[in-house]
This record gives structure tokens, sequence and C-alpha cells, in this order.
């Protein structure tokens, strides 16, 4: 449900910084400001953060060694002893982007649990636009803040960075589609609290499915073939595998586009669950 | 042992078996969240053992160590971890007490806190670490005995480790939740100091560089109960010190982490709420 501002207020739009702008930006004004709220407030964990990048290092660290121990001289695939560094370093980097820094699934439950969610769907706001930009922002601050230190950390053991801009730029986007696909996921994992009230189960194999099959690991080329085949397949693989190969230049980045149809499709699909949510939404107390 | 202490020990050990009891009659009230508890448990700590799996499908080996000589290696690290979080469990949320002004309550039994901390809520759904610590040993033990590299009394002394691992994360596991009484909040650093090391301890520690491996085996000593004994029984190399060095070592680890626990009590602040 997009914003529509009735007649007899639109004269109050003459005042705002876009006035005359079409409704459409304006709506989009305000995601960006859930965004940055979402942003914000995780400013005051800063410092706990801090204490959790260094725990993250360390288990990059781990993955780092048991990498470099197995990883045979000739390589693998396309991966060198030094280019498995890189990939493990990598993707500790944006984990908290990507995966363990999502918490739209646990808000959206406790949403349901206490009643809020009642208040929180007649505003006049679309539900879904709104908690996946809050998340949104609150993943560029774990990138920021939770994962640039990490990439830091580990840049002492060995850190690839490409050479070419575009690379970047790619990787760039890559990146604002993992976040995005997996916030999507998690959503969808929160909504089923309509439903069954406790996620604890789903919220665990998501984020099994998505550690395991998302590549952030290992990559993908060292599980066995079929499960391979489909985990290149399934939109896990958006979040850390495809991201990782195109900034180590490893894969065209034409494997966007594969990012983007699991965007729009989970978009639809989580849109449409929201609406039936809608319809099973019961709250108790008073 | 004078026979004052004696009697104290048991009297302690009594309370103990009650209270740990009633915890857990008082978890089997609610079945079905028994059993999905169990169930999210063990679909959580799959993925560590799908990682060393696949590794090991795809690679055979890890620094000369292959399937089943990693595979008792991370039995009877799996085993002590599990043992711990199902005995210390709450030494693991311990934070909570600290923020909520929980412990206070603990302060007025007329026994000692630990002991009141440690029998309540004994959560069985952790028992996921213990189920798949079993499920490994039970593939490898018989490999290793059928092709020589272990005999009957290594193999004891194998599962004898499991309790020397539980001694050594409840050891770092306890001075982690002593710091809380100083900087109350322990979450993240109980990730440092007893996650990372458990899952590093899973692997042979001839793979990390060597600070690493020296944090491991003295000031976050996870691996000293499970690599060190492993490296002796499979032939690795080492001698008969390597079965000495562990329960001394578990001994003084825990010591030092009750006296650490004993300091930090006296340090306690309530929240006034």
């Amino acid at each position: 449900m997009l914003l529509r501002i009735p007649k007899r207020h639109a004269h109050r739009h003459k005042r705002h910084p876009l006035g005359g702008a079409p409704l459409f930006v304006f709506g989009l004004q305000k995601y960006a400001v859930f965004a940055t709220k979402g942003f914000v407030q995780n400013l005051q964990y800063r410092a706990s953060h801090l204490v959790n990048s260094v725990a993250s290092a360390v288990f990059g660290l781990i993955y780092i060694h048991i990498w470099l121990a197995v990883t045979p001289p000739e390589g693998f695939g396309d991966y060198t002893a030094r280019t498995m560094v890189y990939y493990v370093a990598f993707n500790q980097t944006i984990l908290w982007l990507t995966q363990f820094g999502v918490r739209v699934h646990l808000k959206v439950s406790e949403a349901v649990r206490s009643g809020n969610i009642g208040s929180e769907l007649v505003r006049p706001v679309d539900y879904f636009g709104y908690r996946v930009s809050q998340e949104m922002g609150s993943q560029t601050y774990s990138l920021l803040f939770r994962g640039l230190p990490v990439g830091l950390i580990l840049s002492f053991v060995g850190y690839y960075f490409p050479a070419r801009a575009v690379t970047w730029l790619w990787t760039f986007i890559a990146l604002a589609l993992a976040g995005y696909v997996f916030v999507v996921i998690q959503y969808m994992v929160g909504i089923s609290a309509f439903w069954t009230q406790e996620i604890r189960t789903l919220t665990w194999v998501s984020l099994t499915l998505a550690y395991g099959m998302g590549g952030a690991s290992m990559p993908l080329e060292v599980l066995p073939p079929l499960l391979e085949k489909v985990a290149r397949l399934s939109p896990f693989a958006c979040l850390a595998f495809y991201p990782a190969r195109i900034y180590l230049e490893l894969s065209d980045p034409d494997v966007i586009w594969f990012a983007l149809f699991w965007a729009v499709s989970l978009t639809m699909l989580a849109r449409y669950l929201t609406r039936l949510a809608r319809r099973v939404l019961e709250v108790s107390g008073g | 042992m004078n026979p004052h202490n004696t009697s104290l020990f048991c009297r302690a050990l009594r309370l103990y078996v009650k209270l740990v009891g009633a915890s857990v009659r008082s978890r089997m009230q609610y079945p079905f969240d028994f059993i999905a508890s169990l169930l999210i448990q063990a679909v959580m700590v799959l993925y560590d053992f799908v990682l060393i799996a696949v590794i090991l499908w795809r690679f055979t080996s890890i620094a000369s160590w292959d399937i089943y000589e990693v595979g008792a290696l991370y039995a009877v690290s799996r085993l002590g971890f599990g043992l711990y979080r199902l005995f210390c469990n709450e030494l693991d949320r311990f934070e909570a007490y600290i923020v909520r002004g929980e412990f206070d309550s603990m302060l007025v039994r007329p026994w000692p806190s630990l002991l009141t901390l440690l029998s309540r809520n004994l959560d069985l759904g952790r028992m996921s670490w213990i189920v798949q610590g079993i499920g490994v040993m039970a593939v490898c033990l018989p490999a290793l005995l059928r092709r020589g590299s272990l005999d009957m009394w290594g193999a004891l002394m194998l599962l004898a480790c499991s309790v020397l691992s539980l001694a050594l994360f409840a050891a770092v596991g306890l001075a982690t939740a002593s710091a809380a009484f100083w900087i109350v909040r322990i979450e993240e650093l109980q990730v440092f100091t007893v996650h990372a090391p458990g899952t590093a301890s899973l692997y042979p520690l001839d793979i990390y560089p060597g600070w690493l491996r020296n944090l491991l085996l003295t000031v976050l000593p996870v691996g000293v109960g499970n690599y060190i004994p492993c490296v002796y029984l499979l032939g690795k190399g080492g001698s008969w010190l390597n079965l000495v060095v562990p329960p001394v070592w578990a001994a003084i680890c825990l010591l030092a982490a009750y006296r650490l626990w004993r300091l930090a009590e006296t340090r306690y602040h309530s929240t006034g709420s």
C-alpha cells in the first residue's frame, strides 16, 4: 500500500523541500528517512560491535588457516591457496551485511507477539517498505561499523583489492542486492509469525541455508555436484558466492541479473504474503 | 580430604542433584517446547559438521589428519562443549543476570552462588552437541580400532578426554562470566573466548600459526582437552606426558577461574530494582 495523500492535504507538499516533486519521489524520500533511522539507531552500540568485529576476525582467521591447510599446491578450480585467503577474508567482511546483521524477522515476529503489529499495520505507510528500508539502513551500518573493521584486521593476513574501478562498482551493486535479498527472505520468516507465532525453527533453517549454501565459508565448487547445482540456482548464492567472485574478478558481472531476478521475485512473494497476513491478523489483549 | 570437607561436598552434591531434578521436571512440563528446542539446536549445530564433512569429502585429509582422526578430534571437542552447554548453560547467559540484577537472588541463598547458578535451567535441549559427538565417535572409533591406530585402552582414554574438554570449557566460561561483574556486557566477549576457540579446536591445531596455537593451549586452553591427548593416542607424536598434562592443566584452570569468580563476586553491584 503506497501512501495516498488526500487532495485536501495536498497544499502541504508545496512547502516540502521537494515541493513540486511527484508523489512517487516523496514516497521514496520517506523510506530514505526510515533507512537513516535504522542506521542511526545502531550507532550507540559501536563499542560493543567493535569487540564483536575482533571475534569475527578470529573466526575469519580460523577459516583462512583451514583453507590454507587443505588447498592442494596446484589449487582447485579457479582457486589457489592465496585466492582462498582472499575469498574467506572478503566474505567475512560482508557477513554482517548479507547475513548475520539482519534482524527484521525478529522485529516483525516481536510485533506480532506483542500485538503492536495492529498499530503498525494501520499506519499510512507500506508495511513491507517500512520494514525493509529500515533494515537496509541498519545493514549499511553493519557494513561500515561491523564489516570493515573485520576486513581491516584480516588485511594483515591478505586482502585482494581490484585494480579496475568497474569491479568496485559491480561489487557494490552485487552487495546491495545481496543485503536486500536476505532482508526480504528474513522478512518472510518474520511474517510467518502471523500463522505460527514461533519462528525460531524457520530462522535457524534460513540462517543455516544462507551460510551453508550461500558460499560464505567455502566456494560452492567444493560441494558435491548435485548440491552445487542446487546452491548455484538458489537465492542464497547471491549472498556471498557471486559477490565474492565478482570482487575477486573470477566471474563476469552478468550474474548480477540472477541476483536481480531473485530480488524481484522474492519482493513479489513477500508483498503477497504481507497481503495474506493482513487477512489472518488477530490481535489479542487490551 | 578431611571428613568435614567430605561431608560438605556430599551435601553440596545432594543439593545440586535435587535442584537439577527440579529444573528438569519444570522443563518437562512443556514437552513440545522441549522437542522443538532440541530440533532447533540440531539444525543449528549441523553447520559445523557439514563444513568439516564437505572439506574432508573433497580433500580427504587436513594437515595429514585423515577423516577418522579429525572425526575423533571433532567428537571429543563437541562432547566437551555439549556437556558444558548442558551443565553450565547459565554461565553462557550470565550477562542477563547482571544486566537485570537477578544475581541478587543468588546471594541470599545459604549456599554458594555458583552452585545455585549452575543448578538452574539445566537445558536438555542443548544435548544436540552431545548427540552429534556420540554419533561421530560411533563412526570413527570402530574404524580407528579396526586399522590399529587405536587400541581399546586408547579408545577409553579418548572418551575420558571429553570430560577434560568439559572442564576446560567450564574454566574459560567461568572466567568470562566473572568479567561480567566488571564490564557487565560479555556476550561479545564470549564469542571471542568460548565460541571461536571451540570452533578452532574442531580441527588439528597444527594448521594454525604459532601465536594462535599457543593461545588455544594456554590462555584459552580448549585445545588442551582434545588435541594434546589425540596427538599421542593416534600415534602422531608426543609422549605419555600428553596424557598427564591436560588433567593437571584443567585442574589449575578450573581453580584459577573459581578464584576469579570469588573475587569478582565481591565487585557485584545490584541494579537497585
